[in-house]
């Protein structure tokens, strides 16, 4: 009897010990469209035993901030942050180094300096300047290849390229960078390039479709190409686009046929689901795929190692600055439409 | 332990637990009302604090995203502008941001040398922009926008005016060719620190800013002027979150969160002492209600404990004077019905036990009763033997006169020697008796002795123990009447005093000695054993049915007299 009671005592105080761990996954806003599929990508990826928790943000560092207290109280060792404001990670990075608690950032890169604050703080993510080379790539071929030769897509044959730009948030890091060296890297490789306006519409399709309206008013006979810094502005530009009959499905199919239906245009970044039924349809014509699930691959592979405190040595992506994972982009055509 | 329990008296086992039980409950009720009163205060402070503190943060987001939206908008200007060269034309949207908005100062463009390209307003420039920090911040940390700590604007040589400075990294075009500059826009601090006022954060509560290096940008309170300042020191510890603090002996509530758009930590200092005095107030509160609660509960159970133990108490008295031998009175007790019970129940007990003592008693009585008779019997045929002797003698004289007298003093005597058991009678009769028995011993004795009974009135209806005063006569006889002489006087007294009826006979003759006083005393107490009877018998019978309340005693004057006296408590008959 005594004996059953202390065994039972002992299965109570194991079974508590023994519940798996839980590593918080503070995302930035859950309404985010990206976001929420890389969520869900990240909870799949995790065969490991431990749980991942998701905290919504919300798009408010001081709830995030409130979250952060609230899991470093608990005792996490590891915390898995997409910041809302990357410039207030320098005091999450602090705020973790109190307590020991390491942290992968993801999606949005801190500045470098507060990266070196402490050494358990890591980054997975893509490089914003590569998926603008890869664009600028797609914007190339889409033009012949050859900066010298533009072909049929130089509507009005002046050797250069007339483009709108829709930009992301003012400021926000990836917008400036895709926005900056999509540009860079076209003329670096010796294409003219015509940038008519640059639209601010903050990665929101719907703000992308009311800047698309705008600049057909003013630039309607001008755009030779639809620069988006990711997809769901793509996507909402293509339904203004297609208002306007830039797209015009005429056999009533729902596919473009490019041969013969009037098209124009248009590359995203970041290879969402949407883009890609679109581009089947024969409406959008690029996009550089934001590899999300060997990122989200990698996030519960390095979340393991430093949860078990397990050799970085192997690890199966390469460890920048013993700091920085960099996951590839990758072009994304279809060109068999 | 349990030994000293068990020692414990009801009353004090009763307190002790009862006091124990309320005692232990009562802490734990208190304790656990502390905790959740504690606790939703707690609670209630942090939450209230966190909505201030996000309110705060939040004008201060709202505030400093407007000028982000300017720069934004700014930018694009400068891009479209500088592009088709009309750098008069940003001249005047820059003049016109900076009168639109009351809190921009300045807006001015300047080449990556610090060559000002375009400006918002007149004035002599400074020669050393390039050397500012803010120039020197943007230019280092490209896409970001910077937020200075504030200045006296540096812009211009002779500026007095408070500023922080904006300062962003752009691209812009200089004859068609995109080149690198800077756009800086200096900011009046006066609304900045007005917002900080905005909040109510009670006495001394301030808001304190600081740059990612934590040093101080700015404070709400005068009395932090640098970042060694105790405010800067807390924020330091907390980086991000809240606590409870003291700072000034006061009681804060302190947040730190960041500042969107900006690198900046922000702290506010909410004044929450009122709160933590209410706090300190319910521990109080809570203090007395279990003090008040523990003395009532103390003096109930004190009251119980009496209640219960008191009549016990009485009981135990009562039983000690029933040890006494008191089985009279009985006792009646109020309080706790049991302990009524219990004491009714004694009461019957010492009531039998009172029955069976007297019962007892009335058999000793009779026993001696029985004896006393039997004692009363020995005296007879002694004395019938010596009277029937006389009269024979009296006989052979042929004194016929006196055998006749003689017989019937007998015949008398005997009457009343047979009439009744009755212990005691009338002095009246037992002189009467006496009286008869004298004539009998005249007769015997021929006249040589006289004798006088000087009784007084009253005691005659006192009771005497019936026999008692003829076996004093007859020793008086028997030892004071001597053979030369053939006169003898008798004198018998009887007299009250003091409460007692004392009967003297006094004979005259020789007396005794004071030794054969003592002697004779020891007999008849029963000291010494002798065949003599008659004083013995007396003193027995005395002493059997009045106890230590009679007594006799002789006295004696050599070659005058000798007096037997006996002594008894006055009875005039009422006796059962």
């Amino acid at each position: 009897m005594k004996k059953a009671l202390i065994l039972i005592m002992f299965l109570l105080l194991f079974g508590c010990q023994t519940r798996v761990p839980v590593i918080p996954l503070l995302i930035y806003d859950m309404n985010d469209d990206y976001m929420r599929d890389f969520e869900s990508r990240i909870q799949e990826a995790n065969l490991m035993n431990f749980r991942i928790e998701t905290y919504d943000c919300q798009n408010s560092q001081i709830i995030q901030n409130e979250y952060l207290e609230e899991v470093l109280k608990k005792d996490n060792p590891l915390i898995i942050i997409n910041p809302v404001d990357r410039l207030s990670a320098h005091a999450m990075i602090e705020k973790a180094k109190q307590t020991g608690a390491k942290i992968i950032f993801i999606n949005r890169e801190p500045l470098p300096e507060d990266m070196d604050l402490y050494d358990s703080v890591y980054y997975v993510g893509a490089d914003a300047k590569q998926s603008a080379e890869l664009q600028a790539e797609i914007i190339m071929d889409l033009f012949g290849g050859n900066p010298y030769s533009l072909n049929e897509f130089d509507l009005n044959s002046d050797g250069v390229i007339q483009a709108v730009i829709l930009k992301g948030e003012q400021g926000h890091q990836d917008a400036e960078a895709r926005t900056k060296y999509v540009i860079d890297e076209l003329e670096n490789e010796h294409y003219q390039v015509e940038v008519l306006d640059i639209a601010i519409a903050n990665f929101d399709m719907d703000l992308a479709e009311i800047a698309m309206n705008q600049l057909i008013e003013e630039y309607g006979d001008q755009f030779e190409v639809v620069i988006a810094n990711n997809d769901a502005m793509a996507i909402g530009a293509i339904k203004t686009l297609t208002e306007h009959q830039y797209f015009d499905d005429m056999d009533m199919n729902g596919v473009i046929d490019r041969d013969t239906e009037p098209w124009i245009p248009v590359v995203g970044i970041d290879g969402l689901d949407i883009a890609i039924e679109s581009m089947n349809n024969g409406y959008l014509y690029g996009t550089v795929l934001n590899d999300s699930q060997s990122m989200a691959e990698a996030i519960v592979e390095l979340a393991n190692i430093l949860l078990n405190n397990l050799s970085l040595d192997d690890f199966s992506y390469v460890i920048t600055d013993s700091k920085y994972i960099w996951i590839d982009y990758q072009k994304f055509v279809n060109d068999s439409v | 332990m349990i030994k000293r329990i068990n020692q414990l008296s009801i009353g004090n086992s009763i307190f002790i637990m009862t006091m124990l039980i309320v005692g232990l409950s009562m802490m734990a009720f208190s304790i656990i009302s502390y905790r959740i009163i504690f606790s939703r205060t707690d609670d209630l402070i942090e939450s209230t604090s966190k909505e201030i503190n996000k309110q705060v943060i939040l004008n201060y987001e709202s505030y400093l995203s407007n000028v982000i939206d300017s720069s934004n908008a700014l930018q694009k200007y400068i891009a479209d502008l500088t592009k088709t060269n009309q750098i008069e034309e940003l001249n005047s949207v820059f003049e016109t941001t900076s009168s639109l908005d009351k809190n921009i100062r300045t807006v001015a463009l300047f080449d990556n040398l610090g060559n000002v390209v375009s400006i918002s307003s007149e004035g002599v420039l400074s020669d050393e922009i390039r050397s500012k920090d803010w120039f020197q911040n943007a230019i280092d940390l490209k896409d970001i926008h910077h937020f200075s700590s504030p200045h006296i604007e540096d812009i211009f040589d002779s500026s007095t005016k408070e500023v922080f400075t904006i300062s962003k990294f752009i691209q812009y075009y200089k004859n068609g060719v995109q080149t690198n500059g800077v756009l800086a826009i200096d900011i009046d601090t006066e609304d900045f620190k007005t917002l900080a006022t905005m909040t109510n954060l009670g006495t001394e509560g301030h808001i304190v800013i600081t740059d990612e290096k934590r040093e101080l940008i700015y404070s709400s309170e005068s009395l932090c002027s640098d970042d060694t300042c105790e405010s800067v020191q807390v924020m330091n510890d907390l980086i991000i979150g809240g606590a409870l603090i003291k700072i000034n002996h006061l009681n804060m509530y302190v947040n730190v969160n960041t500042i969107k758009y900006t690198r900046w930590n922000i702290a506010t200092f909410i004044n929450v002492d009122e709160i933590t005095n209410t706090k300190f107030d319910m521990l109080l509160t809570i203090m007395i209600v279990f003090g008040a609660t523990m003395i009532i509960i103390a003096l109930t159970s004190a009251a119980l404990s009496k209640r219960i133990t008191g009549p016990l108490n009485k009981l135990e008295n009562h039983i000690k004077k029933i040890e006494q031998g008191d089985f009279d009175s009985m006792i009646t007790l109020s309080g706790q019905y049991e302990v009524v019970l219990l004491s009714q129940a004694f009461n019957s007990m010492s009531e039998q036990i009172r029955e069976l003592m007297n019962r007892v008693m009335k058999e000793q009585r009779e026993k001696r009763k029985t004896q006393f008779i039997a004692l009363q019997n020995q005296i007879n045929p002694h004395f019938l033997y010596n009277t029937l002797d006389s009269i024979v003698w009296l006989s052979e004289n042929k004194r016929n006169a006196d055998v006749e007298k003689a017989i019937i003093a007998l015949s008398k005597f005997f009457r009343m020697s047979i009439s009744g058991e009755d212990t005691l009678v009338n002095l009246r009769d037992e002189i009467e008796h006496v009286s008869n028995y004298l004539l009998i011993q005249q007769i015997r004795y021929h006249n040589s002795f006289h004798f006088d009974f000087e009784i007084q009135e009253e005691a005659l209806d006192c009771k005497v123990l019936k026999f008692s005063l003829q076996p004093l006569v007859e020793n008086a006889i028997t030892h004071g009447l001597l053979p030369e002489e053939s006169y003898c006087h008798i004198s018998i007294r009887g007299y009250l005093k003091d409460n007692y009826v004392y009967l003297e006979v006094q004979n005259e003759g020789y007396g005794i000695s004071s030794d054969r006083i003592d002697e004779i005393q020891k007999i008849f107490k029963g000291a010494i054993q002798s065949t003599s009877i008659g004083l013995r018998n007396i003193y027995q019978r005395l002493t059997l049915y009045y106890g230590k309340n009679a007594d006799m005693f002789i006295e004696s004057e050599l070659d005058e007299y000798t007096k037997v006296t006996i002594k008894m408590p006055i009875d005039r008959g009422e006796i059962k």
